[in-house]
């Protein structure tokens, strides 16, 4: 079993491209796949993927490239966790919550995150299309995962 | 002493709080010249768009203030707009609110104690880094808030923005069955809390007492949460329609959130330090005995303290919510009917943060015509920069690094929520 995590705030424009992939995906009712939905904050995260071996993350970021593109992001990298889209001042995003993990020993053994290039985020707006776009491409990215195979990115990564 | 001529501590950019704050102090030899705690994120606007709306709407609106303490700005709100309408909300509606309120503590109380103040007094810079050398403290702090977030979950219908409050009720009230899931978690968490009373009474405490005039709720038989009257260490006792009376909010150019003076007095705290010092009577045994075995008096004049009293309220709020649940008698209806009356109404609750005050007028079609909310943050701000005033000359030996890491932790001690603080007050008097 995999479960896939989408990440983000719905009512922040781009940044709900990661919650957009999730609730389309659930419409799908792929098989071997669990779906989740996130607003984020760490400590909610790490519980999200608690006693998981498995997990696909999938997140708004910026500055990685054109709107729409989507990117593997790696875990260990926290330069790249960096550029995953943190709209909440509240607290602390996933950047923090795999650090945390990791500190903790409870980073899933297979976590792959996905990050979809944002361009808006501004209150109130929808996806704008390019995001739009990329999220269908990671749904159907994610449907042909195919269990009880790893959450590993496998070939297909890159723009869309 | 430093002899230099002057100095400066600037933070652009406060980590561990929520909302976008930064922090000046400037020096003039031993003595502070300037002390300015400026808040820059834009402001909300939302006294401004909730005119025209309907009254039931208020409740849900103002919940998106706060993402941290959404159930405070609902029950300021509902206690409101039910004394406009002449609809006094009592006996089991009343339970589930403080119910809901104890879960919106423990999820607000744990994220603070643990993760954005505990790091402080152990010499991490984040939670991240403390979290290698004390993993049980922040897998203390995940439970911990995960039981508050279901709490909410179950009575708000969500765990973050809940919807199941409203004017005169709930839309929907919780059976026997559906609580009762929790009381053997709600155990777990008091068991937490009470460990997490010993953790932080162990952390060393700067020697810092200040004479502050403390402001909270006060209910006569229970310690506050939904609704009291306004009092104060210095003899203010008062309903809260007479709060404007007493307590007025000024603009500073500094801050786009107002800074509130008590009249004729000037600055006031609220918050914990301020509800256990002026209800400590009120607290349950058991978290009256963990304050006294973490060195507690019944008065606390040390901000830095402030972690311990919020550990006690933890105590408290896990305590309560286990009490409510053993006595819940479901209610008949889920909500009072409630018509809409013209007048003004007014709510207050005690926020995690401290006191939490709602005005508004409506209208006899019940539109919002006017509306007022002074949060506990925007309270605070005048306290948080005099404490730098009176805490900066008592380290100046300290490196500047430490120094600023002592201011900051000075902000902390109030958990600022910048978020809810800012306002607008006239664009006009910006412009002067």
């Amino acid at each position: 079993m995999i479960r896939v995590i989408g990440v983000g705030n719905p009512e922040r424009g781009d940044d709900g491209a990661g919650r957009a992939v999730a609730r389309r995906l659930r419409t799908r009712k792929p098989c071997g796949l669990e779906v989740r939905e996130s607003d984020g904050e760490a400590l909610g995260l790490l519980t999200s993927w608690d006693g998981v071996d498995h997990v696909v993350l999938v997140d708004a970021c910026r500055g990685r490239g054109r709107p729409g593109s989507i990117h593997v992001v790696d875990p260990g990298d926290a330069e790249s966790l960096a550029t995953l889209q943190t709209v909440s001042t509240h607290s602390f995003g996933v950047g923090a919550a795999v650090g945390l993990a990791r500190a903790l020993h409870r980073l899933p053994s297979d976590l792959v995150i996905y990050a979809i290039e944002g361009r808006d985020f501004r209150v109130g707006g929808g996806l704008t299309p390019a995001v739009n776009r990329a999220v269908d491409a990671v749904v159907a990215l994610l449907v042909h995962l195919s269990p009880p195979g790893t959450a590993s990115p496998g070939p297909w990564q890159g723009e869309t | 002493m430093s002899k230099r001529s002057s100095r400066s501590i600037v933070v652009d950019a406060l980590a561990r709080v929520e909302g976008e704050g930064g922090l000046t102090v400037r020096l003039k030899g031993s003595r502070g010249a300037e002390v300015t705690l400026r808040i820059y994120e834009p402001p909300r606007l939302f006294e401004a768009f909730l005119r025209g709306r309907d009254f039931r709407e208020v409740p849900d609106i103002t919940a998106r203030i706060c993402g941290i303490c959404p159930v405070a700005y609902q029950m300021s709100s509902v206690s409101a707009m039910e004394a406009v309408c002449g609809v006094p909300v009592g006996g089991q509606h009343r339970a589930l609110r403080r119910l809901l309120y104890c879960g919106e503590w423990i999820e607000s109380h744990a994220l603070h104690v643990y993760m954005l103040h505990a790091p402080d007094f152990l010499g991490y810079a984040s939670a991240i880094d403390m979290a290698a050398d004390h993993p049980q403290v922040v897998q203390d702090a995940r439970e911990l808030k995960k039981i508050g977030n279901d709490l909410v979950s179950v009575l708000g219908g969500r765990e973050i923005h809940p919807i199941n409050a409203r004017v005169g009720g709930f839309y929907r009230v919780p059976t026997r069955r559906e609580l009762e899931p929790l009381t053997s978690r709600l155990g777990r968490a008091l068991e937490l809390s009470l460990a997490t009373v010993r953790f932080v009474s162990r952390l060393e405490f700067p020697d810092f007492e200040q004479g502050y005039e403390f402001v909270s709720l006060r209910d006569p038989d229970e310690y506050p949460l939904t609704s009291g009257r306004v009092v104060s260490s210095n003899g203010l006792d008062i309903p809260v329609e007479e709060f404007e009376d007493h307590f007025v909010e000024e603009h500073v150019p500094h801050s786009t959130a107002l800074h509130s003076v008590r009249r004729g007095h000037g600055a006031y705290l609220v918050g914990p330090l301020a509800r256990y010092n002026l209800n400590f009577d009120l607290l349950p045994p058991v978290a009256r005995e963990a304050a006294t075995e973490a060195g507690l008096e019944p008065v606390c004049r040390n901000p830095f303290r402030s972690i311990v009293v919020r550990a006690v309220e933890l105590v408290f709020a896990c305590h309560e919510a286990l009490r409510l649940i053993r006595d819940y008698d479901p209610p008949g209806e889920a909500a009072l009917s409630v018509e809409p009356r013209a007048g003004v109404g007014h709510g207050a609750s005690e926020a995690p943060r401290g006191l939490l005050y709602h005005r508004y007028v409506i209208d006899d079609a019940g539109l919002v015509q006017e509306a007022r909310i002074v949060p506990p943050t925007a309270q605070n701000q005048k306290v948080m920069e005099n404490d730098l005033w009176h805490l900066v000359p008592l380290h100046l030996e300290l490196p500047k690094e430490d120094l600023t890491w002592r201011c900051e932790q000075a902000i902390r001690n109030y958990a600022p929520c910048i978020s809810c603080a800012t306002h607008f007050l006239r664009l006009e008097l910006l412009r002067e």
